[in-house]
């Protein structure tokens, strides 16, 4: 992919793989380095996509796929202290990032393209190469359980 | 909810601007192609050279059935045979004499390659001493394929490379390479390993200076993804799904088919694994010895992996904790949601 497709991506779509991997990896430093991968990836991606949407997806898919990578990595599985690198300015952040940080990172991620990206759960089980009936499952689990813990800590 | 967990991440933005990031891109990308030119001079090497490497790798079995797929769950050698037919050209190259690649498995379809190798010491010595190692490397996989030219990574969707310990002291790594084309096929797939690094819970830490590259030309069979069943196509196991997702999902039934194959850690499915896996499904693995493990699953792609379930706690491993890779090797059957497939 030629260097200008590769910037317009960057400056397009960056925060949505940045975020989408920090909702997994939760470090600023992994979720950084995880989407220098996705882009370094796109710069070898010789095929076409079939529309920007398509881009979008493939980009979701390699973050997410990268993102699973680094959690299994055995570094990553011993060292699960996540206090640094949080964007938590009150008290009411603090006990949301709390909760989502106690919901798993395929849960974190499946939340953040449902309501961050605006996804539909049919495009997330696109994404995820998951089924619709399994995608609306941890969705509403996910939910359920975000909603117990804020309300258990008097969030909401 | 929805605008909190929005606003949380809105005040999430990338630590570095888009030009500095750009850089940095460019820089890896850039690395990856000074690796590729060092990888494609060393393709080139002298046919005499090549043939040496081959007779080495005879010498050490690398090119034998049973050492090449003992690590599988596969006895039927029939089988092995068209596994066996699914790579050739295996080559091996290290910067250090003292140590070397070892190919022990390789499996996979036309859009995905997975399979084991292990980094041995030359000398038989254990790299590691006893005990839990986390184990990392600077890696890259890469591909040439012959009609393409020097494409390498086009196309490759998702890469993956774990490492563990052996019992004997050597360092295993399981690879996955998938591509969203068909790539993969009649291609020479590398996998470059740049210093190893190894720390356990003692506090030891150990870096092995050394930069190796493991090489084959991968052509999948039609057997080749399908070395082990469970239950092969078994009518009832598609009832039992059809019954669990009829009500919403029927349709979505139907590109299950039933596949499984084993490899490793990991139960191989040529469909979505995500029937499998989805959070409704109960899977339990019947051991050799008559014990039972309850998993959790995680997937990626259509793969399975499986991890003991230590206290029976299913939310423990959502959240991470205490996960243990199991030897599915030992498994005689699965039980899905209380239907019980013998493993052939």
């Amino acid at each position: 992919m030629d260097n200008d497709s590769i910037e317009k991506y960057v400056k397009k779509y960056r925060p949505m793989v940045y975020r989408l991997a920090y909702s997994m990896v939760r470090r600023c430093e992994d979720a950084e380095d995880i989407s220098q991968d996705v882009f370094v990836r796109l710069c070898r991606f010789r095929g076409e996509f079939d529309s920007e949407e398509g881009a979008r997806a493939w980009l979701c898919r390699v973050a997410i796929n990268l993102a699973k990578d680094m959690l299994k990595s055995a570094n990553r599985r011993c060292t699960a202290e996540l206090t640094e690198d949080i964007p938590a300015k009150t008290n009411e952040d603090t006990g949301l990032l709390e909760a989502i940080q106690r919901l798993s990172p395929e849960d974190t991620a499946v939340l953040y393209l449902f309501y961050y990206e605006g996804y539909s759960v049919k495009d997330i089980a696109r994404i995820r190469r998951s089924t619709s009936a399994a995608i609306r499952t941890r969705l509403s689990r996910a939910r359920e359980r975000l909603r117990k813990m804020l309300t258990e800590e008097d969030y909401i | 909810m929805k605008e909190r967990f929005n606003g949380y991440f809105d005040k999430l933005t990338p630590p570095t601007t888009d030009d500095e990031f750009l850089a940095a891109v460019r820089r890896k990308a850039e690395k990856m192609d000074k690796k590729m030119r060092i990888n494609k001079k060393a393709i080139a090497i002298p046919v005499a050279a090549a043939l040496m490497v081959g007779v080495t790798a005879a010498a050490t079995g690398l090119f034998g059935f049973n050492e090449l797929f003992s690590g599988y769950i596969v006895s039927d050698e029939s089988i092995g045979d068209e596994l066996l037919s699914t790579i050739n050209e295996v080559k091996v190259n290290s910067s250090d004499d003292d140590y070397t690649m070892e190919l022990k498995s390789v499996t996979g379809t036309k859009d995905r390659v997975m399979g084991r190798f292990e980094i041995v010491r030359t000398d038989g010595a254990p790299i590691l001493t006893e005990g839990d190692w986390d184990i990392t490397s600077h890696w890259f996989v890469n591909s040439i394929n012959e009609n393409d030219g020097p494409s390498l990574v086009s196309g490759w969707e998702a890469q993956c490379l774990w490492f563990d310990s052996t019992e004997n002291g050597n360092v295993s790594a399981y690879f996955e390479i998938a591509s969203t084309s068909y790539t993969i096929v009649d291609t020479s797939v590398m996998l470059y390993i740049d210093n190893l690094y190894m720390g356990n819970e003692r506090g030891d830490k150990l870096m092995i200076p050394v930069t190796m590259c493991l090489e084959f030309n991968y052509t999948p069979s039609e057997k080749a993804s399908v070395e082990k069943r469970i239950g092969g196509k078994n009518n009832s196991f598609e009832m039992m799904l059809n019954t669990r997702y009829s009500d919403t999902e029927s349709v979505e039934v139907n590109i299950l088919e039933n596949y499984f194959s084993c490899l490793g850690g990991w139960i191989y499915l040529d469909s979505d694994s995500s029937l499998i896996c989805s959070d409704e499904n109960e899977i339990t693995l019947i051991m050799d010895d008559g014990t039972e493990v309850m998993c959790y699953t995680t997937w990626y792609g259509k793969a399975i992996e499986f991890f003991y379930c230590v206290d029976g706690d299913r939310d423990e491993f959502r959240e991470g904790k205490s996960m243990s890779a199991v030897d599915i090797s030992k498994a005689v059957a699965v039980r899905i949601n209380g239907m019980e497939f013998p493993l052939e």
